[in-house]
Order: structure tokens, then C-alpha cells, then sequence
């Protein structure tokens, strides 16, 4: 027999409503095989649950009452599906930092090289709870104030609802572990930008309002020059594929108009003066182009000699 | 003593160190020295065949590579470079290995050591002009000149940078220093889509030289390639705004109290200060990033993202207020998941009996937010996010056409997946001049001696406006000149027409009465090769007759009537020829020019060999067929001869070749009375006078690539030849090759595509550029009516061709060979009459084996360079001596380069085989080579490596087991790395599989065809998905081609010569042996 969800709408039932499309947890059995750092997360996260809340939580989280949970800057939400015909909604909120306490930790990742390339490739440093715990900071929930939970449901928090939700929440992070940047208020790829740039000033002692491009930041180290003395002259693979591709062809303007204006609060049309500069440099380039086109083409022949 | 050509070449790289550009120049003529030990061996730290940096800057100025203005300085410094272990002398780069001919083993230990640079130091404009100056002009470089092979790395930052800059993918941004101080600086965009997949495909491939400097040493490119990318455009930048004096607008503004004043003032000017303004709060860094990071959020990580599909109006009658409907959708982006917002909302929120679901609650919140996000550009989205479950919104034609014309190219940008009608942007929906051709009746009926043909015919013409196909009316006109918005329903489609297309076309209808003109100018201004600049669009011509089957949209190859294979044709022309023999036929009876380009291998000879035949016996009676002069280089010249011989005896041919050639009056009156004239460019250029002194019916240009660009006394003496036609043949991608395609059209049709100064700004500019697909597009179509191009992967063509294509190429000797050759034969019959018995023997069999390497290469034969070891496979020689043994060959070319020369023009089997291998390159096919010798392998290898600057793979006797494995495993990935394989006919010639290659080139003989035809099934066989070529190389008139024959003529020697290897020649009589093994002079290549 189909349930449906018009019968019964008012009726609690004993067993909680099945959930079309609800998210299993992966995990059958329990969450104590996470690997680090989603464990630890997990465990500071759920400390003042009990027992009752994390054994019915987590048969809620195996069997797909959870709809849906998002982790956004500083939050973990979740609809959650209990015994009521409506959905409750769970929030668990983390302390957030603050812009300060960003700076000093960029700061201090980018004096390691090993930041930069584990969390390019997603991983967290195993060092980088102990580099946080010097900064006064913790990126792991510390203690009942940095952990706030609310939900719709009548049960005193903490409930099973958010213990569910945060099982989910834990096979997140174990996937994007960079999602605990998230949950302290920046995102990983914002993190990622940032950390380029303080490497940049850390290294070469200048900070930049421009982003490094992706595929700078992506880049496969290439191997040292010492490996390559048998091919030490020729460009890579690679430049085939670049020659073999074109560039997109850009709308006038198309970066302006996509920048829209500044936040900065000046006066003067800045919009206008860089929309005028930029056909400049487009006519400008479009010269340098054609006359090195022509200057080669047109440069007398040496004619044969013989 | 080397001679002054050789030690003027150079090979020229590129270093990025202290934040600027700098060239650098290996000297051969220095290495050449030092390799011969002519020079003492100094301390190793000035790298001791580095060019100074005063000659470089000659020899680069000289060449046009650079102008006094690009550079800056002369400097130096220290980059790592690798040495042989012990050795204090850097190894040569690549490409000037390759000259020199040395080869480093893999095996070789290897370190680096600092070696001091002389370098030139370019400004950052400099820097980018040079470049790209040198990407420009790759096939029209002065030949002292060789660029090393990091440059073309170099050459495609510098195609970026200057991509970059016209696309306007520039952002300003601001830096600040250790210090605390701020720089405004304009930084390069390439953070999106292509660019940052191209930006990526440059940052995998720059070359370790790159890397080796010392200040710039990493393992990320990313440092040199940022440096080289904002230190170029920041200064190209900064110099155009300077000239157009931006700066003076701020000249009232407070830069204390306006942020974008104190940030513009470091952007658009010579100064990149910025002051943190004192009187604001904002801090400009911070105020510049938050800025730009609005560029960042591009849909790119999601895996669905917002769809807009624009609808125009149903059509109805009235059209008063048309509504057009923009639909939104989530899309993945490859387009395979597609959600209309219709079906997220109901999903959501369980409406209409649909169960809600997780998902739904994701998509409609994913919806809402891109939704937001895409009204940031488009505000007209505004509106829709008002709505609680926003679907679609209705527009007024002038809002889609804003959206058509301003937004939707913003939003693409953005990530936002913009679905417009098919109309949108194409020819048909503007408004264009289109050109009326009528071909004017000839008075005399169009005879074939009319001068006034092909493209000098006249012909009437007039322009009639258009909206793509349709001729637009008078009424039209008026009508649309009352609407307001440039967004029109004309006969139920939509088109854009702007007010000012409309006033263009009155005027251009005014200014372009048209008239009678010749039909070259008339081609020319419908393929805006030459007219009127500006005003309205021109979208081609609409012709008739028999204008209209050459150049018309409907006309081409495939269109003509069907030309029957002319009956004295000794063979059956397949269904593609007869359609290449019907095109050269229709083109040779209007006097077009015509250039056949069909892949090597599809018989682009046989098919020229018809259309003679067909002129002659087609002719009406009384009417004589001219004389066809067919220009050839000396390589292929003997092929020539076969071919007519074997396919159309009927066909008389003058060789004008040889030392005993008639010349002036005598050359005339033989060139009168045959049908074909054979020659070589050489000759045309020798023999000015006497090919000057009458008119030919047509020349025909083989391997017409030998037009060069820049022209040469060689291109100018052809082109001044005077003929009815012209026809071109080539087996390169000519569409791939601008000035080649222009050069050899040039040739076929003066004028068709305009000067070459034209034809560079119109084409060779735009399609470097972007590959501009338009431009492409356009080419191809203008060059569509005179070019023929037909490749063996055709669907057409390949159903037509056989599995297996068998041919002979009958090269002729040089005369060095023959000078050796007769030598060889004249000591060999002298003594063999005074001999018998087991001694005559050994003297004939010692003989022949000379004899053929003399007909492989004279080096091969005096074994130059060769260290002692057996030639042929009879021993086989352990590994270690293979090192020696790959690097002597390479001495033979060493030497050839340095007395300005090749090594493959000393051989015709070389220089044919490498000209044939240009040409199976460029058209990315892949082959094996067999030689029964070892020496000649190498011989091979070396020539390869240092004319086609590749590395061929090479195996043979001595190959051992594992290393035999990876080298087919290698060839069989396809690698494109190494194109061509190597094999000794014993050691390669059985059991390997080498489906891979689509050649097989027999580059001596073997008496036995089962032992070919073993080793041509290396390629042939199960797995095989292309057609095989197989090419079997023989020295004309020498005893190769003897033997050939008498195995084709199946004669009774033949039988005794098949299987029994060389030992039935020691059995001939001398006359026999005379007869066999002489020399028939008619082969040689004339004496220089």
C-alpha cells in the first residue's frame, strides 16, 4: 500500500513518516569509524546530547528523515521529518569569526607551504588544529557556548533531530573537509583565494585585490628542473591543447558591466572612465597585433644569393 | 673554414628573469667550433656558444625580429642548464642539437650546473611585439634564424597576452607592498572558461628552461607566467591611456577624498601610486577585492545552473504588442539535465498532487539564488523574484532586444545559460548588399583562345539589398523606417535592422551604381576582398550562368556534370577522380585557375593525366590542344614519366632536363610539338629565356608548396610565366597554412585574394586570434570555388578507396651518386673478366652491395662518420655500442648543416622521402620506414631529427627484447610525439603489430615481394581501420629499377632472382652484367 500525504495530515503516528527522496546516511552502523577531522567535529559538535537523543538521531539519520541539510557560513540546517505531518526545522549555529581573527589565521597558514597544498587538494592539515589552538581559536566546536541549537520540535534541545542532522553534516565534512572553514564563516574556495594572496605577500612581500586565477591555484607542481634534463628544451603536451583551443570571444565591457559599482563609496563615475579605457586598450592591442602581423609579412626578402 | 651562411645561424630563446623579457641566442657557428675542437676548452661558466649579446642584437634587428625600440639593455645571468656528468660545457639546446646532429642518449647522466647568459633585454612592449612578431612569421623567418623550442612556448604566452588585452579581459587592481604602500596595477582576467583552461594548458607546459633561471627557479610556472602577463599588459596598458592623456580627467578631483579618484590616478597615467585617501574611511585594498570578488561567483562549481530560454512572440497578425517570453530553467552543463522552474516549484512544495521532496527544496532554493544573482546583470530580473514560484517573465520587443543585443552576451559570461532563437546573430536576420552577377555573352562564342576569360571576363553587375536570401523591397524600407525599436518581423521572421543599416543601404545603393567590370573585381567585392569600407554589411553574390556553376552557392565539384573517363585512360579512374576530373575540366574550359590539394595517396597525378587526355580527345575538330608544361621538383620528376607512360602512352612528353637539353629556338620548337613539357623549378629559373619565348596552353605547378612566401627569383620566374590556365597541385593542408594557401593561389588566380598586406589584416590576423571560426568559415567559402581538397577520411572518398594503395617512387640519382655509381661499376667490370669462380663472385657481390647504398645515400656507401662496424645485420653488436654507433650518422648531418646544406639533398631517395614525410605530418598520418641497413637507419634517424625536428623511434638488430616492446607500445598509443617509426627490414620486418601507421615507405629493396609484403603487413592487417599507403623507393635507371622491372615483367630471371637474395647476379655474364647494372644517363639529375 502507497502512503499518502494527504491521508492522516493532523494524525501523529508512532513511527515517523517516510520521507520520499530523504538522504540516508551512509553509515549503518554508528559514526564511529569517521576519519579526522570529521570525528573530531563530530564529537565536539554533539557532546551535550543524550543518550536517548543520539541512538533515535542516528536511526533517524540511517533511515532518510532527514530532507535536506545544508551547511552554510556559520550554520548547519536541516528539515527533518519526525512523527507530525510537518517538518521540523533544525539549526544548529557556530560561532563565527571574525575578520580579525581570519586575518591572523591566513597569516599564519601562509608561513606554511603545507596549507596551501593539502587544502588545495581538500585536505585539512593534521597540524592545523594545534596551529589554531596558538591563535587563541578553535575550528572545532569548544564548549556549549560556540554549539546553539534550535528546532521546531517540542523536545528539550538538544534533540534527536539535530543529532540526525549533524550525522549528516559529519559525512559532509568527511567528504569536503574544507566545509569547516565554512561553518567558522568563510567558505573553502573564498579560503583558498585568500590564502594565495597572504602566501603571495608571505613570499613575495606583496598582498593583491585580484584573485589568483583557478588554474594557478590548481596547478600540478611540475616536476623539478633536476628531472627534466633529458627534456629540458620542449614545451609540454599541453601546449598542443592550447593551441588547438581559441579564446571566447568577449562582450565590450562584459567584465565592468559584470563588476556593477564599488562598494567603495567614491564619487567620481568610475564605471564610466574604465568603459572608455577599455576600448583604448582593445584598439590599442588591436595595433600592436597588426603591425607585428605586417612588419613581418612585409619586410624585404633576402632574395637568393646563388 | 665554415662557410659564412652556416655560421651566421642561430637558434634564439627566451629567459624571464628581473621581471623582464630577455632573448638569448645559441651560436652554431660557435658550437660547430668547439665540437671540432677548433677552440680551446675554457672554464665552462660563460657558456661558451652563447651569442654576445651586440651580435644578437644585430642579427635580430637584421632579421625583423626585433626593432631598436623594443629593447631596453644588454644584460646577463646565470641559469641552471644541464651538463653531461663531469663535463663543463653545457649540452646544446634541442634544436641546436638537431643542427649540430648530436643525439643524447636517455641513458646519459646528466646534471645541471649555473652557465652564464649573455642576454638582450626587451621592454615589456618590447617584449610582446617580438613575440608575437615571431608567431607571426614562423614560415617566413629569415633561414639564419631557428627559434629554440621553449620560444614557441614563449610565443603562446605573448597569443595570450595580446588575447587577453583585445578581448579586454583586464581588470585594474590595487597592490601593496611589504612596505604598507599601495600600486594601482592592470592585472589580467583569466579566471573563467576558456581562458583559465588555456591559462592551465600553459601553466602544464612550460618548458623546464623556463624554470631554470636562477631568480625564478619553482616548481609552478605560475610566478613567470604571472610576471611575463602583468608586467605586459600593466605597460600596454598604462602607454595607450597615457597617449589619449586619460589622466586629465581627474585633473579637478580630490584624490584625498574619493576613493576611485586615488585609485584611478595610479591606473591611468605613468604613476601606479595610489594614496590611501586620508579623509575616507574605506581602505582601498580591501574596498578593490571585495569589488572584483563579484567576478568570482560564476556558476561554474554547481552542477545545475540558471537556463533563460528567450521565445518570440507567436506569430499573429496584428503586431501591435508582440510579447516575447523568457522561460526559466535549471540546466547541468552539458545540457543532459534539464528542470523547468515549473517543475521546481511543484517538487518544492508538493503542489498538484507532486510529493514533495529534498530535492525539490535544493533546486527551488538553487533557483531563487541564481535568479538573484543574474539580476545583478539583467535587473529586469528584479521583478520575477517577487513572485513567490517565478517561472517566466513576459518582455516587450524593446526589452528582448535589449536582452538580445546587451545582456544576454553578460550573462553567458556570468555562468547564465542563455537559450536565444536560431535567428539571433545570423546572416539572414541583417540587413546586407548583395551582388547581381551576370556573365556578359562573349561575341565570339566563347572559343578557347579568347583572352577575355576566366577571370578577366566580363561580366555585369548590380547590388540589390537583402535581408539574408530575400531581396528587400522598396516598400520594406518604408515601412521600417517608422519602427522604433531595431527588432522587426519582416514576412514572419524576426530580424535585427538598426536605423542606421537602413540609411547605409540608401546611400551604398547611391554610391555603388555597379556596372560592367572584369569578373576578378566582381569576386572581389562580393568576398570583401576589396570595396567599399564600412556601411553595410556584404553577404555574397548571387550569379548565373556559368558564373554561377563555378562560384555559386549551389555550384562546386560535387554539382558539374560528370566528365567521362577519357577512353585512352590505361586504368580506371575511381568515383572521386572523376568528380576531381570533372572540376579541373570545367575550370580549364572557363580558364580558372584551379589548385588541386587532395591528400597525399588519393592520386592527385592520375587525375591531372585525365583531364589532358580528356582536353584532347573532347576537342572539337580543328582545334589544337596546346602544350601543358608541368612543373615538378627533380625528386619526383621520374614519377612523372612512369605515371604518363603508364596511364596515357598516347600522351607525347619532352623531358626538358639534363645537360644536353635544347634550349631557345630548338627547346620551342620541341616544346611545340609535344603534348607535356617536364621540368624542374630549378630549371624555370636557369632556363628563363627559353620558357619564356611562347605562351602555354597551361603550367601546372606539382608540389606547388615550392611557391614561397616571401617570394623568391624561383616564385617571380613562375609567376611570370604567360598560359591560358594554371592549376596547382599539393598535397599539404593548404587551409591550414595562410601564406602558403595565399602563394599558391596567387599563382592559380592573380588577384583573388587580394594583396598580401590584404589578405594578413583580413584573415591571417583574425584567425590566428581567435581560430575566428567566422573568419575561417569565410575563407573557406571565398576559396571553396578554386580549391579542391579532399582527404582519404572523406566518407566520400573512403568508401571509394581500396584497403591497400601500392606505388612506386622512381627518384632520381644526384650527381654525386651517379658520379659514384659509374665508378663503382666501371671498377667492377674491369676486373671481373680477368677473374672466376668464387673470387668473381665475391667481387659482383661486393659490388651490388655498394651499389645499393650508393642508390640509398652516398654517406651510407662512404661511410662517413661510421665507426667500424658491420653494415649490414649480419652480426649483431651488443648495446654499448649503440651509443657511438646513433651519435656518428649525426656528425653527416652536422657537416652538411655547416657547409650550409642538407644531408638529404644528396640522395634523391632522401630528399624525396622527406618531402614525403613533411607532407603525412602535416596531415597528422603516421608511418613505418624499412631499410634493409642499418647505417642507413641511422643515416635516417638523423635526417629526421634534424629537418623534421622529431625524434623517430628506431629499431633494430641490436634493439634488446624489453626495449623493442616499449617502442611498439609506444608507436601503437598513437603518441603524437613520434609520428614516424624506423625498422630494419630483418629485425622489423615480421611479427610486430604496427596498425598504428597508415605508411609504409620501402626504402630499399628487397628482390623478394614476400618479403616486402611481410613487412608492409606490420601496418596491413587486422586491427587496420585506414587505408594503407605503401610507397616503394627506386633510384631511377640504376640497377633497382632494372631488377624492378624484370620482377614486374615476370620474366624467366625473375624467378631465379625471386628467394635466391643477390646470388643470381653473380651467375650473369659480363654483358648481362653490363646491361643490368649501367647507368641509363636519362635518370640524372642534372650537374650543378
Amino acid at each position: 500500500m502507497t502512503e499518502s500525504p494527504f491521508q492522516d495530515n493532523f494524525r501523529r503516528q508512532d513511527t515517523p513518516r517516510r520521507v520520499p527522496h530523504g538522504v540516508r546516511l551512509r553509515r549503518r552502523a554508528g559514526m564511529d569509524d569517521l576519519p579526522w577531522p570529521a570525528n573530531a567535529w563530530f564529537a565536539a559538535a554533539t557532546v551535550g546530547f543524550s543518550a536517548s537523543a543520539r541512538e533515535e538521531g542516528l536511526q533517524y539519520a540511517v533511515q532518510g528523515q532527514v530532507a535536506t541539510m545544508t551547511l552554510h557560513s556559520g550554520l548547519c540546517e536541516a528539515a527533518v521529518q519526525g512523527r507530525a505531518a510537518r517538518r521540523y526545522r533544525t539549526t544548529v549555529s557556530f560561532v563565527v569569526w571574525s575578520r580579525e581573527d581570519w586575518d591572523r589565521s591566513l597569516q599564519a597558514m601562509a608561513q606554511e607551504a603545507v596549507y596551501a597544498a593539502r587544502l588545495t587538494t581538500g585536505e585539512m592539515p593534521l597540524s592545523a588544529d594545534r596551529l589554531f589552538a596558538t591563535l587563541g581559536l578553535s575550528l572545532l566546536p569548544a564548549g556549549a557556548d560556540d554549539v546553539k541549537i534550535e528546532c521546531t520540535c517540542t523536545e528539550r534541545a538538544p534533540c534527536k533531530h539535530a543529532y540526525a542532522a549533524l550525522a549528516h553534516a559529519a559525512e559532509r565534512i568527511e567528504q569536503e573537509p574544507l566545509l569547516l572553514f565554512t561553518l567558522r564563516g568563510m567558505p573553502g574556495t573564498r579560503l583558498l583565494d585568500r590564502l594565495q594572496e597572504a602566501r603571495a605577500l608571505a613570499t613575495r612581500g606583496m598582498s593583491q585585490a585580484h584573485p589568483i586565477p583557478p588554474a594557478a591555484a590548481a596547478a600540478a607542481d611540475l616536476p623539478p628542473v633536476e628531472e627534466c634534463l633529458h627534456d629540458f628544451w620542449r614545451p609540454g603536451n599541453s601546449l598542443t591543447d592550447f593551441e588547438a583551443s581559441a579564446a571566447q570571444p568577449h562582450a565590450p565591457h562584459a567584465l565592468l558591466r559584470r563588476l556593477g559599482p564599488t562598494s567603495m563609496g567614491g564619487k567620481f563615475p568610475l564605471a564610466g572612465i574604465l568603459a572608455s579605457a577599455y576600448d583604448t586598450i582593445r584598439a590599442a592591442a588591436l595595433r600592436v597585433e597588426e603591425e607585428a602581423s605586417l612588419k613581418s609579412a612585409d619586410r624585404s626578402s633576402p632574395e637568393d644569393p646563388k | 673554414m665554415l662557410p659564412e651562411k652556416a655560421s651566421s645561424k642561430l637558434v634564439i630563446h627566451a629567459c624571464w628573469t628581473n621581471s623582464r623579457l630577455h632573448l638569448w641566442g645559441e651560436s652554431l657557428a660557435l658550437a660547430h667550433a668547439l665540437r671540432t675542437g677548433s677552440t680551446s676548452n675554457g672554464v665552462a661558466h660563460p657558456h661558451p656558444f652563447a651569442m654576445s649579446a651586440a651580435s644578437l642584437r644585430n642579427a635580430l634587428v637584421d632579421a625583423g625580429v626585433v626593432t631598436s625600440t623594443d629593447l631596453v639593455g644588454e644584460g646577463a645571468c646565470s641559469i641552471m642548464m644541464p651538463h653531461l656528468v663531469g663535463s663543463s660545457t653545457p649540452l646544446p639546446s634541442a634544436r641546436m642539437s638537431a643542427l649540430l646532429g648530436v643525439s643524447i642518449s636517455s641513458d646519459e647522466a646528466l646534471q645541471t650546473e649555473p652557465v652564464e647568459i649573455p642576454l638582450l633585454t626587451l621592454s615589456p612592449q618590447g617584449a610582446l611585439r617580438a613575440l608575437l612578431r615571431l608567431r607571426f612569421s614562423a614560415d617566413t623567418l629569415d633561414e639564419r634564424i631557428e627559434c629554440g623550442h621553449d620560444l614557441h612556448w614563449w610565443c603562446a604566452l605573448a597569443r595570450m597576452t595580446s588575447e587577453l588585452l583585445v578581448d579586454q579581459r583586464v581588470v585594474p587592481s590595487i597592490t601593496q607592498g611589504r612596505g604598507g604602500g599601495y600600486e594601482a596595477s592592470w592585472q589580467a582576467w583569466a579566471h573563467e572558461g576558456a581562458a583559465n583552461q588555456r591559462l592551465s594548458d600553459l601553466l602544464g607546459s612550460a618548458p623546464a628552461i623556463a624554470r631554470a633561471a636562477l631568480d625564478c627557479q619553482g616548481r609552478s610556472a605560475w610566478p613567470i607566467v604571472d610576471g611575463f602577463l602583468s608586467t605586459t599588459i600593466d605597460a600596454v596598458v598604462r602607454d595607450a591611456l597615457t597617449q589619449e592623456d586619460y589622466l586629465e580627467s581627474l585633473a579637478d578631483r580630490d584624490a584625498g577624498a574619493d576613493p576611485h579618484v586615488a585609485w584611478l590616478s595610479g591606473l591611468l597615467g605613468p604613476s601606479r601610486t595610489v594614496k590611501q585617501p586620508d579623509r575616507v574611511e574605506v581602505n582601498l585594498l580591501r574596498g578593490a577585492r571585495d569589488w572584483l570578488s563579484g567576478l568570482i561567483e560564476i556558476g561554474d562549481s554547481k552542477p545545475l545552473r540558471l537556463r533563460l530560454e528567450l521565445q518570440e512572440p507567436a506569430p499573429i497578425e496584428s503586431g501591435s504588442d508582440d510579447l516575447w517570453l523568457v522561460s526559466f530553467l535549471l540546466s547541468s552543463h552539458d545540457s543532459l539535465t534539464v528542470v523547468d522552474a515549473n517543475q521546481v516549484w511543484s517538487q518544492a512544495s508538493g503542489r498538484r498532487g507532486a510529493r514533495s521532496s529534498a530535492r525539490g527544496e535544493e533546486l527551488s532554493e538553487l533557483l531563487v539564488h541564481e535568479l538573484g544573482r543574474a539580476a545583478r546583470v539583467w535587473p529586469r530580473l528584479e521583478d520575477a523574484l517577487e513572485e513567490g514560484s517565478p517561472a517566466s517573465i513576459e518582455l516587450s520587443t524593446k526589452e528582448a532586444y535589449a536582452l538580445l543585443s546587451e545582456y544576454a552576451p553578460i550573462l553567458l559570461e556570468s555562468g547564465v545559460d542563455v537559450v536565444l532563437p536560431d535567428w539571433w546573430g545570423s546572416a539572414s536576420s541583417r540587413l546586407g548588399a548583395r551582388l547581381i552577377v551576370d556573365p556578359v555573352a562573349s561575341a565570339g562564342g566563347g572559343s578557347a583562345t579568347d583572352s577575355s576569360l576566366g577571370l578577366q571576363a566580363l561580366v555585369t553587375c548590380r547590388w540589390q539589398i537583402s535581408l539574408g536570401d530575400q531581396p528587400f523591397t522598396l516598400k520594406e524600407f518604408e515601412a521600417l523606417s517608422q519602427t522604433a525599436v531595431p527588432l522587426v518581423r519582416v514576412g514572419g521572421k524576426w530580424a535585427e535592422i538598426r536605423p542606421e543599416d537602413l540609411e547605409g543601404a540608401v546611400r551604398f545603393l547611391r554610391e555603388q551604381p555597379g556596372g560592367t567590370m572584369t569578373l576578378l573585381e566582381a569576386l572581389r567585392l562580393a568576398n570583401r576582398i576589396t570595396g567599399p569600407v564600412g556601411g553595410l554589411n556584404i553577404i555574397g553574390m548571387t550569379s548565373s550562368g556559368w558564373v554561377a556553376d563555378a562560384f555559386g552557392e549551389s555550384g562546386g565539384a560535387e554539382a558539374l556534370k560528370p566528365v567521362e573517363q577519357p577512353q585512352g585512360f590505361q586504368g580506371s579512374l575511381r568515383p572521386y577522380q572523376q568528380v576531381g576530373l570533372s572540376w579541373l575540366a570545367f575550370l580549364s574550359r572557363h580558364r580558372l585557375g584551379a589548385c588541386l590539394a587532395d591528400d597525399m595517396g588519393l592520386g592527385k597525378t592520375i587525375q591531372l593525366i585525365a583531364l589532358l587526355l580528356h582536353e584532347r580527345e573532347t576537342a572539337e575538330a580543328g582545334v589544337e590542344i596546346g602544350t601543358t608544361l608541368l612543373v615538378a621538383p627533380m625528386s619526383v620528376l621520374g614519377n612523372w614519366e612512369c605515371e604518363l607512360k603508364r596511364f596515357s602512352p598516347t600522351l607525347t612528353v619532352h623531358r626538358q632536363h639534363g645537360l644536353d637539353r635544347p634550349t631557345g629556338e630548338a627547346f620551342e620548337k620541341a616544346a611545340r610539338s609535344h603534348d607535356v613539357v617536364l621540368t624542374t623549378y630549378a630549371l624555370i629559373v636557369r632556363d628563363k629565356e627559353s620558357f619564356g619565348r611562347m605562351r602555354w596552353a597551361r603550367v601546372v605547378l606539382d608540389e606547388a608548396q615550392h611557391i614561397k612566401n616571401p617570394p623568391t627569383k624561383q616564385t617571380a620566374s613562375i609567376r611570370a610565366l604567360e598560359s591560358d590556365h594554371r592549376i596547382a597541385l599539393t598535397g599539404t593542408p593548404v587551409e591550414n597554412r595562410l601564406s602558403e594557401l595565399w602563394s599558391i593561389l596567387e599563382f592559380c588566380c592573380p588577384g583573388y585574394l587580394g594583396t598580401q598586406a590584404d589578405f594578413r589584416r583580413s584573415f591571417v590576423v583574425p584567425i590566428e586570434r581567435h581560430r575566428d571560426s567566422s573568419s575561417t568559415d569565410r575563407l573557406r567559402s571565398i576559396v571553396r570555388p578554386v580549391v579542391l581538397r579532399r582527404l582519404k577520411t572523406d566518407p566520400k572518398v573512403i568508401t571509394d578507396l581500396p584497403p591497400l594503395i601500392e606505388g612506386r617512387q622512381h627518384v632520381p640519382l644526384t650527381s654525386e651518386q651517379a658520379r659514384l655509381y659509374d665508378s663503382v661499376v666501371a671498377d667492377m667490370l674491369t676486373k671481373v673478366d680477368a677473374t672466376d669462380g668464387i673470387r668473381r663472385r665475391g667481387l659482383v657481390l661486393s659490388a651490388l652491395v655498394k651499389l645499393k647504398q650508393i642508390c640509398n645515400h652516398p654517406a651510407h656507401f662512404l661511410r662517413e662518420g661510421a665507426v667500424d662496424l658491420p653494415d649490414a645485420e649480419a652480426t649483431r653488436s651488443d648495446g654499448a655500442q649503440e651509443r657511438e654507433d646513433a651519435a656518428e650518422p649525426s656528425r653527416a648531418v652536422a657537416e652538411a648543416v655547416a657547409s650550409g646544406g642538407r644531408l638529404s639533398h644528396r640522395s634523391g631517395k632522401t630528399e624525396r622521402l622527406l618531402e614525403m614525410v613533411g607532407e603525412l605530418l602535416a596531415a597528422g598520418d603516421r608511418a613505418l620506414i624499412f631499410t634493409q641497413y642499418r647505417q642507413m637507419g641511422h643515416l635516417l634517424c638523423a635526417m629526421l631529427r634534424h629537418e623534421h625536428d622529431l625524434e623517430p623511434l628506431f629499431l633494430h638488430g641490436g634493439t634488446p627484447q624489453a626495449k623493442r616492446d616499449a617502442m611498439v607500445a609506444r608507436f601503437q598509443s598513437d603518441d603524437p610525439a613520434v609520428p614516424i617509426f624506423v625498422l630494419s627490414l630483418k629485425a622489423g620486418g615480421v611479427g610486430l603489430n604496427l596498425t598504428s601507421a597508415n605508411h609504409v615507405f620501402h626504402f630499399d629493396r628487397w628482390w623478394n615481394p614476400a618479403v616486402e609484403n611481410q613487412a608492409t603487413d606490420r601496418a596491413f592487417r587486422i586491427g587496420q581501420t585506414r587505408t594503407v599507403n605503401v610507397h616503394k623507393f627506386i633510384c631511377s635507371g640504376t640497377l633497382e629499377e632494372r631488377i624492378d622491372q624484370m620482377i614486374e615483367a615476370k620474366t624467366e630471371l625473375a624467378t631465379q632472382i625471386i628467394g635466391s637474395g643477390d646470388a643470381w647476379l653473380t651467375e650473369l655474364s659480363t654483358t648481362q652484367l653490363r646491361d643490368v647494372l649501367t647507368l641509363r644517363r636519362s635518370a640524372l639529375e642534372e650537374g650543378t
